[in-house]
């Protein structure tokens, strides 16, 4: 299984519904977030474009910060995600040097944390809390190797674009339009 | 030209990715792991360049001092940790991609070659306590007759911890100004010259004064080269590198780094050091302290510096 | 695993029923495959689940609460609410912070120091209430009952106007009516015998072209609209987005028109201009359907694209062709009515009928794709004696504002100053913010002045309540009942809201309040049931709804009825000749223009920008920005500046100003957005912000107050409307 979360474009408005459902659902910290929005205007008046997208960690498959974490507490899960054990983490930081993303956080008990695509409600056959509120549905998770999943029938639409990808960290959140 | 771009983000309110995630204490501990590695690295190659009887008092002084600086090195690696409690999950993995692992482990093989080298070539002072324990007396023995096989694991250890100060940096692959192998080769060649200059600050023969003043002018004459290499491979590697570059070359931290690392802390001592070797001027202190002061200074510059430019805006 | 199903359903048919099966599937079979849950933290979604209905605006989404230890940790959307179908929009997942505001109102204070000092001291529920009864009595028996106006706005102000009316006042004031809707009511209720309502009865999901003029979808976050118009963008069907700024729902559209503010009117004659002379209207259903079709074929004649080019800026031939593609998709076509409608005053009303006018001759009122008629349910009143025999409202004063379909608060508000017909003595506030709220804030204030009891009804320590001799905390929305909530959509039902959690401090429900008010003033009989729910089993069980059902799903649904012609309806209009008016005897008769004409509006004096202003996603007006949940989103707290307007003016992105009116009035501080998504001739501002009540201990001093700048209004002579786009300002810069 690999779970992969994409993300139609075309669908998002940019609202931050998934911000604070991810906030509430996983209570994150004041001033940390998991996930957040990020509006790109290009051009100028008044040709102009919008890329609105709701940004998380990109649980990549080659992920620097699994690759720099000393202690093995950043790693990927069997299902493709990448996770922190926060029984393991020393709070060195090393992994939030190396996520070109930006997306990880001390959390106020001292580990780090960010966004595990909320294997504890995919597990539970639920969707990702992020994904249940977004009005829009612009947000979906699931196997990517299943051909009738909602993840790969949107990838198959169209191209799919990743954040950053001179990153070179092989993403497995996309964008498709 | 890049079209007009403007960025809005949840980000942009709370948390700055630019936000500094590592304070004083990396800097601190990198320079102090270099000047350790320097320190092993240039007293274990004297033992084998010049023979343990040459090994003057200023060098052993410098062998019992590392373990001390390291120790306090990985002090404030510790203070740095935010989860303190797990400290010791450092030492139930080795994480061979993770150059913070590898450091770890290495620093524990660190000490005991260190010890050993100590307990080889104790300062004078040192002989009578260790003399009281007899089983010290028989490692001393031991590690005496192998002195050259430590220096060798001195060498071999030293180069491993040197470049592992800079590789730490450079394997963070999200960093841009710090996305350079050149990173490794830096931080050994400043290790080396911050570990030659310490001992030259102890150094009261005028001989050995010699060795080790021409020896820092080579490595301070490699580093510049390196420093080189690491600025222009940046320039040329796209238009975010060259926004890390900048930052050290006309931003924030030019002043710093041009004017106190670069200038103070490489050129001005090259050249007091290059007319003392040529009889022109006194040795003085103030080459080693300038040495020294520039190779802390660079690791602020450089953990500072690399944490203000990100792969993405907002 | 309970509520996947009806998440999955909805989603699953957009794409394809054929899927479905296959992905329900994989997702139960994620659970073996996993490895065991991994140490993430504290769940928001365990505990106990409450269904109820929204307030953070006024769409009233179907929500429900989790509840661990009495705390609430986590809101989202009702599956089963028609209105949320399991969704949410970021202000109603963000009520917990509302919850939890550490500023929330939670005694009932007494004011000791002059108004607007803001200096209260708590006292008891007794003597408050004992405080506000003695006082309308006072106003009663010197001035009469109908002396005491009601200013309000939500569902929660049910009670209180059952209370006064039972009083004997009907003067009932919303800004939600002559600040808000209350053009594009009229002007559909004129047309087609029926306003849009709220939650508007608009098809957008199934629409194959959407027009919006201003309605900034996507900012304007309300939940089902915002679903359906995803939907829209999704299926790639036609989006033209009217509007002087890039709006996000202009970043979807085909076709962006970035008109020139307060000429849209000019626009929608060139389209039926179009439309007429080119005889793209639906024809069967004009003949069927529409009266005045010659009078408007003759009206258009002269409003040719090229016409409409000069006063709106836009391009003839983009006029021309956008006006085909419109005709193209019909019936299945929307000209969005708007909501927030009061923008130029005499402008409006004619430019809502251009609107439904358009509409009318697409066919598009009825059919699939266009607008719907919604199915409700029948609740039966709790019984209570009738109320007694009230003077009409004071608002008006004869002739004025004919058409207007509630009292105007602005009108009221007048009263209260000149005392003409009659004088208003006391105004009871609830759950509407009058300073913010209300254009000509000097107005406002003399009002006040003249008030013997003023009552704020209120979560917040808001502007308003600084003002007031007594402030009444009420429990939020989370923590109260209210009465039952009638679901006006394709599938009609009532919904029910309840606690989740307890309120905080004595914070007390509107039901509470307002019987306990009612029983001291001597209304005991129009209060006669002992607790809500005793009131609300009863209402339900006159209703044939099930009660506990309610309780436990908090919506209930009526049986689905055909709501488009496409599925069997019927269409019928409530208009006096029971047809599409497009030609307004009525309008005629009162002596105003029977065919929407456009007016120009005045130029900018130079070195001036209009004022214009809206909403943000994360926000709803100034009762969020207080919510520290969504106070730490985006920026929308800045003014958006044209960024070469800005540059011109040395003005950098971020820079922080002051903005000055045409009549000297000054903003607080705010930030610059130095943007190219702005025309040049105009700024923007989200409303809600700039906040000076030191209560608001979070949003007071942050960004400036829109309405502050509101100083001048246009007034729509047909129904009051107070247009709020004709003030203009210019930059003083901030050291
Ligand atoms: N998130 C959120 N959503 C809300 C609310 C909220 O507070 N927060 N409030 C709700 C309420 S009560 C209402 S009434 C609605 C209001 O929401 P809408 O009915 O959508 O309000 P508008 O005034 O149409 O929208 C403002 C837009 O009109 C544009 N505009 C300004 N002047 C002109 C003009 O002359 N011509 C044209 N074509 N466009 C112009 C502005 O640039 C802005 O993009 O939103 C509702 N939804
Ligand atoms: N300048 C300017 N003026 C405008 C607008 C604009 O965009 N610009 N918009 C206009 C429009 S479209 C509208 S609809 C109106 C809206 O105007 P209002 O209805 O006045 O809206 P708010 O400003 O949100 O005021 C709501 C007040 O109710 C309180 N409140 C919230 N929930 C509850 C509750 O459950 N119970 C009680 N008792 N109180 C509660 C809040 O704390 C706040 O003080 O404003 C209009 N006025
Ligand atoms: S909730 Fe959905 S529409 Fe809103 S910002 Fe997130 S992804 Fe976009
Ligand atoms: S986005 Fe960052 S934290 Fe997430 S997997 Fe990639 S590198 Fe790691
Ligand atoms: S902070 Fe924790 S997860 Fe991150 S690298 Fe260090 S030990 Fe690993
Ligand atoms: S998947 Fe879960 S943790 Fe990740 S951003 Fe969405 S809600 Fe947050
Ligand atoms: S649109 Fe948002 S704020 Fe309004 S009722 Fe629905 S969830 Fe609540
Ligand atoms: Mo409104």
């Amino acid at each position: 299984m690999r779970r992969v979360m994409v993300i139609d474009a075309r669908r998002c408005v940019g609202c931050e519904a998934c911000v604070v459902a991810c906030k509430t659902e996983n209570h994150v910290p004041d001033g940390a977030y998991r996930d957040w929005v990020v509006q790109e205007t290009r051009g100028e008046y008044p040709s102009l474009e919008l890329t609105i997208q709701s940004q998380r960690c990109n649980h990549c498959s080659n992920a620097p910060c699994v690759a720099n974490c000393p202690t093995g507490a950043s790693h990927y899960r069997g299902d493709g995600t990448v996770q922190v054990d926060r029984d393991k983490c020393t709070g060195c930081r090393a992994c939030i040097a190396s996520c070109p993303y930006g997306a990880r956080y001390v959390a106020p008990e001292g580990h780090v944390e960010k966004c595990t695509l909320c294997v504890h409600r995919l597990d539970r056959g639920k969707p990702t809390a992020c994904e249940e509120v977004c009005p829009t549905s612009a947000i979906a998770t699931g196997d990517r190797g299943d051909r009738g999943s909602v993840v790969a029938l949107r990838l198959r639409r169209g191209t799919a674009s990743v954040v950053t990808p001179e990153a070179g960290t092989e993403p497995n959140v996309s964008y498709v339009r | 030209m890049q079209p007009h771009t403007e960025i809005d983000s949840t980000r942009s309110a709370a948390i700055a990715l630019a936000e500094r995630f590592w304070g004083w204490e990396i800097p601190v501990y990198l320079f102090l792991g270099g000047l350790v590695a320097g320190l092993m690295l240039a007293v274990s190659a004297a033992v084998i360049l010049i023979g343990r009887d040459r090994i003057t008092r200023a060098m052993k002084l410098g062998l019992l001092g590392a373990p001390v600086l390291l120790s306090i090195g990985m002090g404030a690696l510790f203070l740095d940790l935010t989860y303190k409690l797990h400290v010791f999950r450092f030492y139930t993995t080795l994480e061979l991609s993770a150059p913070m692992s590898l450091g770890s482990w290495v620093l524990l093989l660190v000490y005991p070659v260190q010890i050993a080298l100590v307990i080889a070539m104790p300062v004078e002072e040192l002989v009578p306590w260790l003399d009281r324990v007899p089983a010290i007396g028989r490692a001393r023995e031991i590690a005496a007759a192998h002195v050259t096989k430590l220096a060798w694991a001195g060498v071999g250890l030293g180069v491993a911890l040197g470049i592992y100060t800079g590789v730490l940096l450079s394997a963070t692959v999200a960093r841009p100004l710090w996305s350079s192998g050149a990173l490794g080769f830096l931080f050994l060649a400043s290790g080396s010259s911050t570990g030659v200059a310490a001992l030259m600050f102890a150094e009261e023969d005028h001989e050995a004064l010699g060795w080790l003043g021409r020896a820092d002018l080579g490595l301070i004459a490699f580093e510049l080269a390196v420093l080189l290499l690491w600025i222009v491979g940046l320039m040329t590697q796209g238009p975010l590198y060259r926004e890390a570059a900048a930052l050290l070359l006309s931003g924030p931290w030019a002043p710093a780094f041009l004017g106190m690392v670069v200038f103070g802390g490489l050129i001005v001592p090259a050249a007091l050091e290059g007319l003392a070797l040529r009889g022109r001027a006194l040795h003085s202190r103030l080459v080693p302290a300038l040495v020294i002061a520039g190779g802390l200074l660079l690791r602020f510059v450089i953990v500072y510096a690399g944490q203000e430019v990100g792969f993405v805006a907002g | 695993m309970g509520e996947t199903p009806p998440f999955a359903r909805r989603r699953f048919l957009s794409l394809g029923a054929g899927t479905a099966a296959a992905v329900a599937a994989a997702r139960i079979g994620l659970s073996s495959d996993a490895e065991a849950s991994i140490g993430t933290s504290d769940p928001g979604t365990d505990g106990d689940v409450v269904r109820s209905v929204c307030e953070v605006c006024f769409w009233k989404c179907g929500i429900q609460g989790h509840v661990k230890a009495g705390r609430l940790t986590k809101i989202q959307g009702s599956p089963a609410h028609p209105l949320s179908n399991g969704k949410l929009c970021p202000r109603g997942v963000g009520a917990v912070g509302l919850a939890y505001d550490p500023d929330r109102l939670v005694k009932p204070l007494l004011r000791v120091g002059a108004r607007g000092s803001d200096s209260m001291k708590p006292v008891s529920w007794e003597e408050a209430i004992g405080f506000l009864a003695d006082k309308l009595d006072g106003i009663r028996k010197k001035h009469g009952p109908e002396a005491v106006a009601l200013f309000n706005h939500g569902a929660g102000a049910s009670w209180f106007k059952h209370l006064f009316q039972a009083y004997g006042s009907v003067n009932f004031g919303a800004p939600s009516f002559a600040q808000c809707r209350g053009p594009r009511d009229v002007a559909f209720d004129l047309t087609f015998g029926s306003d849009p309502g709220s939650p508007e009865i608009l098809d957008i999901s199934r629409s194959n072209c959407v027009v919006l003029l201003g309605s900034h979808l996507g900012e304007n976050m309300h939940n089902t609209q915002v679903q359906d118009f995803a939907e829209l963008c999704a299926r790639d069907a036609d989006l033209i987005v009217v509007d002087p700024r890039f709006s996000t729902a202009a970043s979807k559209a085909k076709t962006w028109l970035p008109i020139r503010p307060g000429t849209d009117t000019a626009l929608l004659l060139a389209w039926i201009h179009v439309v007429v002379t080119e005889g793209r209207h639906q024809r069967e259903y004009v003949e069927k359907h529409t009266n005045g079709w010659g009078e408007l074929s003759a009206h258009v004649a002269t409003f040719t694209p090229e016409w409409a080019a000069v006063e709106t800026g836009l391009d003839a031939e983009i006029i021309r062709t956008t006006a085909r593609r419109i005709a193209a998709a019909a019936p299945a076509v929307m000209v969005h009515p708007g909501r927030h409608a009061s923008w130029y005053g005499p402008d409006d009303t004619h430019r809502a009928r251009a609107v439904a006018i358009l509409n009318g001759i697409l066919g598009a009122w009825g059919h699939r794709g266009g607008f719907f008629r919604p199915n409700g349910m029948k609740l039966a009143k709790y019984p209570t004696p009738a109320y007694p025999k009230a003077k009409p409202p004071a608002d008006r004063r004869p002739g004025e504002a004919p058409f207007a379909l509630e009292p105007l608060a602005q009108g009221l508000r007048r009263a209260t100053i000149d005392g003409q017909p009659y004088p208003i003595k006391g105004w009871f506030v609830y759950g509407t913010n009058l300073i913010q709220a209300l254009p000509q804030r000097a107005e406002t204030l003399k009002a006040i002045e003249a008030l013997d009891l003023l009552v704020v009804c209120d979560l917040l320590p808001a502007e308003i309540a600084s003002y007031a001799d007594v402030v009444l905390p009420e429990a939020s929305h989370l923590e109260r009942y209210d009465d039952l909530l009638g679901v006006s959509w394709h599938r009609g039902g009532v919904a029910l809201r309840q606690p989740m959690i307890d309120p905080p401090g004595e914070a007390k429900p509107g039901w509470w309040i307002a019987r306990e008010i009612g029983h001291t003033i001597g209304l005991g009989a129009y209060f006669p049931w002992k607790d809500v729910k005793e009131y609300l089993a009863e209402r339900c069980r006159l209703s044939n709804v099930d009660f506990a059902e309610l309780q436990r799903e908090g919506i209930v649904l009526s049986p689905a009825k055909p709501t488009v012609v496409e599925d069997g309806l019927a269409l019928t209009f409530a208009t006096e000749s029971g047809k599409i008016e497009l030609y307004s005897e009525k309008l005629k008769a009162a002596g105003f223009d029977p065919l929407p004409v456009f007016r120009r509006q005045d130029a900018a004096p130079p070195g001036y920008f209009r004022l214009l202003y809206g909403r943000a996603a994360a926000h709803t007006f100034g009762r969020t920005t207080n919510n520290r949940l969504l106070g730490e989103l985006s920026h929308n707290d800045r003014v958006w500046v044209n960024a070469k307007v800005a540059a011109d003016l040395g003005i950098a992105d971020g820079a922080t100003v002051r903005l000055v009116n045409q009549d000297g009035v000054e903003s607080a501080p705010v930030k610059v957005k130095a943007t190219e998504r702005m025309r040049g001739d105009c700024v923007f501002m989200v409303h809600g912000w700039g906040h000076t009540a030191k209560g608001l201990r979070y949003a007071k001093g942050k960004g400036a107050d829109d309405s502050e700048l509101v100083t001048r209004v246009a007034v729509d002579p047909v129904m009051g409307g107070t247009g709020m786009r004709v003030n203009f300002v210019a930059f003083r810069k901030e050291a």
